[in-house]
């Protein structure tokens, strides 16, 4: 039973580092109702800017962070105008040329950082805090304990920003329909660019976070992550970013005990098997939310 | 000049891929980003027929452990693989194509790729795990057991691999435009209004998939002869990013216009990345280049010019669609059925 309480600690904490990810992936598919498989890439630039700015140009390393969040996002900006928004508007496009285009972007940005770092790893010099907490029957770190008060800072905040603030209630009416928020005069492509901006600053934070976890990070980190995101983001309800956290959550336990009772590192295989069994089996997920994602 | 051939044979072979994945993507509107999985899975099975069983004389020097294993004498190896590449796509065909959302079947896709590409590395008694196959004897070794193949030996082979490339054209340019490619092509452009008109969408659509998994499994078994190794690593998933900028930049729906997407990218663009200045020294920027390009082009024509360099080919069909195809002058003023282009546009 201990041994199953561990696996359940370890499976939160896993799940936390992705789940600000997944938040954020299923906020943007909430809004924008199209698969973006270049995400996990927006994480590893997420953390290569944080180190670009704390290792490359010295300048310090929170502020570092901040930078590199906000250029994060204003880079998912300038994808979506640059690439997404153009191909969108033609006529004769299916939902699948978007995949394929995001797939492509993906591609492209992560062999454009091996093209400028190479495949080796990089180290941001950041110290966490590694005291042992205990809570209730779990053991947490000092570090992972910040990330789970990470991730709830970011629920709330999308909470706070989606049902306190008027952007929010654009977003949402966008979601459920975005021709009738055009009639009801609301600026389709400005909400658009806010919400690439925001999921890409959530992006920034989770490659932030993911590179104070793993420590070591290279080209391919985030595109890995991206694996473990998608299905949480399908078992919690695509499009909806509630439910993100309680599908990330899903799928850390789901491969905490793999682990502990498998052996060996099956985190992909269960995320794949995951992601198969919701889209054959219940496409809405976990919290179905009446969004266009399930037309 | 057997670097050539070698490069010639990767082309050739891709070529008969890109067929496929066209049927698939550009008549079929199916996104398969698994597609490299039945490559693989031709080429694995052909190798492991090929190759004789482990631990045999053949690879005494280096102790790979696989399933099967026996020395088949060609084309049997590659019928195996073709055969099994067939079930395996069967199977995914079953599992995928259930009225959703074309991306989501996508995704679906590719995580039945992730499931199936972790299992065979990880499992090392499947196909050798992460190391894969090696040694995997070429056409002329499996008869005559000797050493490398000389050049005429791969000249053959390159020849034997043109003429299925060949033969994989006319089949898919017949497919095309017999009463199967038109009903493909209308359930692609209407699920609802093919469905209402008396065809299956998803038996119409789960059948191009086999065919075109069928085409990959005999891609994959011609190249693996010539490559002479196979480990995952040579079948990651942005593999198929590469085979869809092909089709995409040749043009979805156009048979010839997948093949010179090849042409251009295995051939000039690979090569072309080797002449970049300080390459030699950092092979991450060969790679990295190839990748960007491709990936690069692919955007690039979606969006700017989504029907890629040749379009797809409207066909005009006379009333009597028995006598094939209209000819300008045979066309009366009541047309029975006007197909749409992959870009959607309707003439």
């Amino acid at each position: 039973m201990n041994e199953f309480l561990n696996a359940l600690s370890v499976g939160v904490v896993n799940a936390s580092v992705i789940s600000i990810a997944t938040v954020g992936f299923s906020l943007q598919f909430g809004i924008t109702n199209y698969i973006n498989i270049a995400y996990g890439d927006f994480l590893t630039f997420g953390a290569f800017f944080w180190y670009a700015f704390a290792v490359g140009l010295g300048v310090e390393l929170w502020i570092s962070a901040v930078l590199a969040v906000l250029g994060t996002g204003l880079m998912a900006v300038a994808v979506s105008r640059g690439v997404f928004t153009p191909i969108l508007r033609r006529r004769a496009t299916k939902p699948f040329i978007l995949m394929i285009a995001s797939f492509g972007m993906a591609v492209m940005l992560e062999n454009i950082l091996l093209a400028i770092y190479g495949s080796s790893f990089v180290t941001i010099p950041a110290r966490g805090n590694a005291n042992v907490i205990s809570i209730g029957g779990f053991q947490l770190s000092g570090n992972q304990l910040s990330v789970v008060l990470i991730v709830v800072a970011v629920m709330f905040g999308i909470r706070f920003l989606l049902t306190r603030t008027k952007l929010g209630k654009a977003m949402r009416a966008m979601s459920d329909d975005d021709q009738l928020a055009q009639n009801c005069s609301i600026n389709t492509r400005l909400i658009t660019d806010w919400t690439w901006l925001i999921t890409g600053m959530i992006a920034g934070i989770a490659g932030c976070v993911l590179a104070l976890q793993t420590v070591n990070i290279n080209d391919t980190s985030g595109s890995s992550e991206l694996w473990l995101i998608i299905p949480a983001s399908f078992a919690g309800g695509i499009g909806n970013p509630y439910g993100a956290v309680a599908g990330a959550t899903t799928l850390g336990f789901g491969i905490a005990l793999t682990d502990t009772y498998l052996g060996g590192q099956y985190d992909i295989i269960v995320g794949g098997l995951l992601l198969g069994a919701v889209i054959l089996l219940r496409p809405q997920g976990l919290f179905a939310s009446a969004r266009k994602a399930l037309v | 000049m057997s670097y050539l051939l070698i490069v010639g044979i990767f082309v050739v072979t891709n070529m008969i891929a890109a067929l496929g994945l066209n049927l698939q993507l550009g008549f079929g509107g199916i996104v398969n980003l698994a597609f490299i999985l039945f490559f693989a899975c031709g080429a694995y099975f052909t190798a492991v027929f090929t190759i004789g069983p482990p631990g045999s004389s053949q690879d005494h020097l280096l102790a790979q452990t696989y399933l099967f294993g026996a020395r088949f004498p060609w084309p049997l190896p590659l019928i195996i693989g073709v055969l099994a590449t067939i079930a395996l796509g069967y199977v995914v065909a079953r599992l995928l194509f259930r009225n959703e959302r074309d991306d989501f079947a996508g995704l679906a896709a590719v995580a039945i790729f992730l499931i199936c590409w972790n299992a065979v590395g990880d499992w090392g008694g499947l196909f050798n795990g992460w190391n894969g196959l090696s040694a995997i004897p070429q056409l002329y070794q499996s008869i005559s057991q000797g050493g490398y193949e000389s050049q005429t030996e791969m000249a053959v082979y390159l020849g034997v691999c043109a003429v299925f490339a060949a033969g994989s054209y006319w089949y898919c340019q017949r497919l095309i435009l017999s009463p199967f490619g038109r009903s493909l092509k209308a359930v692609r452009e209407n699920r609802a209004a093919a469905s209402a008109l008396g065809i299956n969408p998803n038996q119409a659509t789960r059948k191009a998939f086999i065919i075109g998994c069928a085409l990959a499994g005999l891609s994959g078994g011609l190249f693996v002869q010539g490559a002479t190794v196979w480990s995952p690593s040579t079948w990651a998933l942005p593999e198929t990013v590469a085979l869809i900028a092909a089709v995409i930049l040749g043009g979805r729906g156009n048979n010839f216009g997948s093949i010179m997407g090849i042409v251009f990218f295995q051939g000039i663009l690979n090569e072309g990345a080797h002449l970049i200045p300080g390459s030699a020294q950092n092979g991450n920027l060969i790679a990295a280049t190839q990748w960007i390009v491709i990936s690069l082009t692919t955007v690039l024509v979606l969006w700017a010019r989504p029907a890629g360099i040749f379009p797809e080919r409207k066909r005009i069909w006379p009333k009597d669609v028995s006598r094939g195809l209209a000819k300008p002058d045979q066309v009366s003023g009541e047309l029975l059925v006007r197909t749409v282009d992959s870009a959607g546009e309707t003439k």
